[in-house]
């Protein structure tokens, strides 16, 4: 009898492998994160009371924390802050990273590779440390004010650091190569034949992009966009380096209320909804990732 | 050749990649409604001359006229040219409508108009039941159809055809071949391929232009530039040839080895190089009456289906090739002497003798 080949084997453990490691480090902690978020606050350590084994009650799980998000309109603002923040910084992104991605595309290939490392050499130092080089360039006596100062263009410095100008700067710095890769990614590979026909086809320059270019990117637009909106949403260390008091961030209120406040059921119901925000995002980018498959077969 | 000479006139066309002339001073005259081949290997200038012609390349010298206008300075999405482009170039993002549509949509059509064109393009190339269909769910034939249609929508005055059957199978290329050359015929539209590939021009062109080195060489009709190659390099590129080096006795009569045969047009005492195509060549079982054709033996048989080439040794000169069509059981076999004969305008005397 032929031996059952070891092929099933390999399939179980391709799909297994992933399989196992997201049980373990994403579903389960969003379980946790889940029961704290119904569970009762308690003057405790860990600050939760366990949901069974409370006297007079068998199961003491509550909603009365996603009842809160909804009643105080600080968290509902703080989301819709969040949302604005993170839409205008994707929409800078894609503005500056857009040219960027078409120049390094249209470079002579031996050149693309060296432009490429110097879009991605700067991540390679932590995040920390460039947020604070940028409070260095920013604030009022900083690089940008003390130049204008000693040029004699202003005569007090311009207040940046700590405005929303400066949180929208550090986003559009720290993720623009999130924007850049995926982008120059999808406008290398298109046929530079398709430019010139629709050239040849009487296209001025603008229509060829409008009309050629952009829909043809658009796999990569939808990525780089995704990959720089689903974190900057979320973000905390740059709003509360660079932005002011009043920048108001879900990523702030959310380690406030689990730090400051040890309100532990509060902020996992934060982190629960924050989740649930961003399933739409997500789906429209899983939905234009199998449609680009599609279309290429 | 059929039209008005001159309605696209090349004069002194040239362009430059560093010292190297890609397109090194092309004089030509196309007519109206004329299917002209530039023909050539690969790099010898052909794609670029096209790419010129298109606007997508700049010029370096020299004008391109077309119906009496200056298209120099033109950009190429305002030249009243369209080309086909070699994979096609197809927008992967829109269906074939939108496609056929494009050149459309820029002259600012109104709607019924341009959707009443699209369909005659669509059927004209016969393709009027995938308008829906996207690009990438065609076959190569049916890719071709709609880039043709694409490239002829906007009624151009010039029609550019790069390699136009490089991405079919060679089954399907015959097959193309005919019907694209139905369909430019037509219309009567003036028209420019660029291709490598001889039976492709000789099959659609009304002239053939054969380019080497950036240089157009010879210029003429398929029979023309095939039976009266100019150079070496016409007469091995246009096909199959057997190249004798000998010493002109007269202006009819070539020496080679102690023969003395039968070439047009030679300078006495002139060392000189003739071309004799395999199928022009007389095979003989006996020796002639004349006492003056090359005696040879045969050496080897290519059983080609409808005709056979055989090769031939003659002492002191090159393995001849012939041609020889017909019943196979009157071929003889190896061995064989045989004896080699052509009339005077089938031995071609060439320009340069290396």
């Amino acid at each position: 009898m032929p031996e059952t080949p070891a092929r099933p084997w390999g399939r179980w453990l391709v799909i297994g492998i992933p399989l196992v490691w997201l049980s373990l480090f994403f579903l389960l902690p969003f379980g946790i994160v889940l029961k704290i978020s119904l569970s009762e606050a308690a003057v405790a350590i860990p600050p939760v009371q366990p949901w069974f084994g409370v006297e007079g009650q068998w199961l003491s799980a509550t909603f009365e924390h996603f009842r809160l998000l909804v009643s105080d309109t600080l968290y509902l603002s703080a989301y819709l802050s969040s949302l604005r923040i993170a839409t205008v910084s994707t929409v800078l992104c894609l503005l500056v990273g857009f040219p960027l991605a078409l120049g390094l595309a249209r470079a002579a290939p031996r050149w693309q590779g060296i432009l490429l490392l110097l879009v991605i050499i700067p991540s390679w130092t932590s995040l920390l440390i460039r947020v604070y080089a940028w409070m260095g360039i920013l604030g009022n006596t900083g690089v940008i004010n003390n130049m204008l100062l000693a040029l004699g263009l202003i005569d007090q410095p311009l207040v940046m650091l700590r405005t929303d100008f400066a949180v929208y700067v550090g986003i559009v710095y720290a993720y623009l190569p999130f924007m850049v890769l995926p982008l120059y990614a999808t406008l290398v590979r298109i046929d530079p034949a398709l430019l010139e026909a629709a050239a040849d086809l009487g296209a001025t320059a603008p229509t060829v992009f409008l009309r050629v270019v952009l829909p043809l990117a658009t796999g990569g637009i939808i990525a780089g966009s995704m990959l720089v909106f689903i974190p900057a949403i979320g973000e905390f260390v740059i709003p509360e380096l660079l932005g002011g008091a009043d920048t108001l961030m879900i990523g702030r209120v959310l380690w406030q209320e689990f730090f400051n406040n040890r309100a532990w059921p509060l902020a996992a119901a934060v982190a629960v909804v924050l989740l649930a925000v961003l399933l739409a995002p997500l789906w429209l980018f899983h939905h234009q990732q199998s449609r680009s498959l599609e279309l290429e077969r | 050749m059929s039209g008005t000479p001159g309605f696209l006139s090349l004069r002194g066309l040239e362009r430059r990649y560093g010292t190297v002339n890609a397109v090194d001073v092309v004089d030509l005259d196309i007519g109206r409604s004329e299917i002209f081949a530039l023909l050539g290997p690969s790099g010898c200038g052909k794609s670029t001359l096209l790419r010129m012609l298109a606007g997508l390349e700049g010029i370096d010298a020299g004008t391109i006229h077309l119906d009496g206008e200056l298209l120099n300075a033109q950009p190429a999405h305002r030249r009243p040219v369209n080309m086909m482009f070699q994979a096609y170039a197809l927008f992967p993002h829109l269906t074939v409508a939108d496609n056929v549509a494009f050149g459309l949509r820029q002259l600012g059509m109104e709607t019924a108009r341009l959707r009443a064109r699209v369909e005659e393009m669509l059927a004209l190339v016969r393709m009027s039941d995938y308008a829906a269909r996207r690009p990438q769910q065609l076959s190569g034939g049916q890719q071709q159809r709609v880039a043709l249609a694409r490239s002829l929508a906007r009624a151009p005055k010039l029609l550019l055809l790069d390699e136009p059957m490089a991405a079919l199978d060679r089954q399907l290329r015959v097959e193309m071949q005919r019907e694209l050359r139905e369909i430019l015929r037509s219309i009567e539209i003036t028209c420019v391929i660029v291709t490598h590939d001889r039976d492709e021009a000789m099959t659609m062109a009304d002239r053939i232009g054969l380019m080497q080195q950036g240089r157009l060489v010879q210029v003429g009709s398929p029979e023309a530039v095939y039976d009266r190659p100019r150079t070496r390099f016409a007469a091995e590129f246009l096909g199959p040839v057997n190249l004798l080096d000998g010493v002109a006795e007269s202006a009819d009569r070539v020496r080679l080895g102690d023969r003395l045969l039968p070439t047009a047009g030679a300078a006495p005492g002139a060392r000189i190089t003739v071309a004799v195509r395999p199928e022009d060549i007389d095979l003989h079982l006996a020796p002639p009456a004349h006492g003056q054709a090359l005696a040879g033996t045969l050496v080897g048989i290519d059983y080609m289906g409808a005709h056979r080439v055989l090769e031939i040794e003659v002492p002191g000169l090159p393995r001849l090739s012939v041609i020889v069509s017909g019943s196979a059981q009157k071929t003889p076999p190896p061995g064989t002497a045989v004896w080699l004969d052509w009339w005077p305008e089938d031995a071609v005397v060439l320009e340069e003798t290396s």
